[in-house]
């Protein structure tokens, strides 16, 4: 199967754009369906209804999978899942309506639930 | 808006290689152009640079720059950063007529807490983060502040009601939506959201094998897939003969 490429940075979505504070990717991954949504439970359960949450990334690329202990050929696999292609600099989510220190904890819950480094920023970072 | 003093040196390198040895000597490439001016390469010592922006309320700022002994006064139009590091990649620089109006984008910051958030727990929306305004450059704003300690849940400020400083014009429509206060989110709501935005099952398309035939199928995999094959080549080999 075709898995695309994943050089270079970010050329769009590198950017806050909705709300005031946002969660930036720092390396190049497949992030699947799953760690998305776990990440955005992360964020929601810290922010108890408080504010608002924007998820700039939708996993619209699906991958393929042979079961195991298959042997090889008889055609390409069954759909495994789906993923959204994050490069660096790739905003993935984004809050507002949140003092900063909430949304640095919220952001923070959301990392821990993603294969690679994030870096919390704000709208108004300058130079 | 005040005038900030910076100097810059004209530019002769253009291509990559020129301009990032330059960057890795602590200068910023940059243009000018406007106005009664040709099209001039600068650059700008990155320290100097940063200076001036992060003295300012945004990165709109009115320059007087000082090139090789001649004066020009300029706006910052663009900067560009590195979208990771945050490092200053290149300045455009708009060159600008003192008593000429003057077309920019300029931030727009709430000050004051909403009383609907304060005390409904609503959320104060920022729909537009950036105007457009027009006015001469000693007139032009660093940043358009807007009062929104009055906004209950469900009032918004529009464009048509913010209060500009003297002799400053708003561009576009008048009835664009610049502030709101929108409701707090109650549990049944949340949870309607959480079920809606939760992911849909894939439709996994898997062969089923039902439980009868699944134990011996496992048992003797190899022997399952070799018979077939075996009676299939034999059958035409028979046919040879």
């Amino acid at each position: 199967m075709h898995r695309g490429s994943r050089a270079g940075m970010a050329t769009s979505c590198n950017t806050v754009a909705f709300g005031e504070y946002g969660l930036q990717c720092l390396e190049r991954a497949w992030i699947d369906t799953k760690q998305i949504e776990a990440a955005r439970v992360a964020i929601n359960r810290f922010m108890k209804r408080r504010g608002k949450v924007w998820i700039r990334v939708f996993p619209q690329k699906s991958f393929t999978k042979k079961p195991l202990e298959t042997r090889m050929g008889k055609g390409k696999g069954p759909l495994e899942s789906w993923v959204a292609v994050v490069k660096p600099a790739t905003v993935m989510f984004e809050v507002d309506g949140v003092t900063e220190a909430i949304a640095r904890e919220a952001m923070r819950l959301a990392a821990t639930k993603l294969p690679i480094s994030m870096k919390f920023i704000s709208r108004h970072r300058l130079g | 808006m005040k005038s900030v003093s910076l100097t810059a040196f004209s530019r002769s390198v253009v291509k990559r290689t020129g301009v990032k040895k330059l960057r890795s000597a602590g200068r910023v490439p940059a243009v000018i152009y406007g106005g009664q001016t040709k099209p001039q390469n600068l650059e700008i010592g990155v320290k100097d640079l940063e200076n001036v922006v992060h003295h300012s309320a945004s990165e709109n700022v009115l320059l007087d720059l000082a090139v090789n002994g001649a004066s020009h006064l300029a706006l910052i139009k663009e900067i560009q950063h590195n979208p990771l590091t945050g490092e200053m990649l290149h300045v455009d620089l708009h060159a600008v007529s003192a008593n000429e109006k003057v077309t920019i984008s300029v931030p727009v910051e709430p000050t004051g807490e909403a009383v609907g958030v304060k005390t409904g727990g609503g959320v104060l929306e920022h729909v537009v983060f950036k105007l457009k305004i027009r006015a001469t450059p000693k007139d032009l704003p660093e940043v358009i502040y807007v009062d929104v300690a009055a906004l209950e849940i469900g009032k918004s400020i529009h464009l048509s009601e913010i209060t500009l400083p003297p002799g400053v014009e708003a561009l576009g429509k008048k009835n664009i939506l610049v502030f709101t206060v929108a409701a707090p989110v109650t549990e049944a709501q949340e949870a309607a959201a959480e079920a809606a935005a939760g992911p849909a099952e894939v439709e996994m398309i898997k062969e089923k094998k039902e439980d009868g035939e699944a134990a011996p199928a496992k048992a003797g995999d190899k022997a399952a897939e070799k018979a077939p094959a075996k009676g299939d080549e034999k059958k035409p080999a028979e046919k040879k003969k």
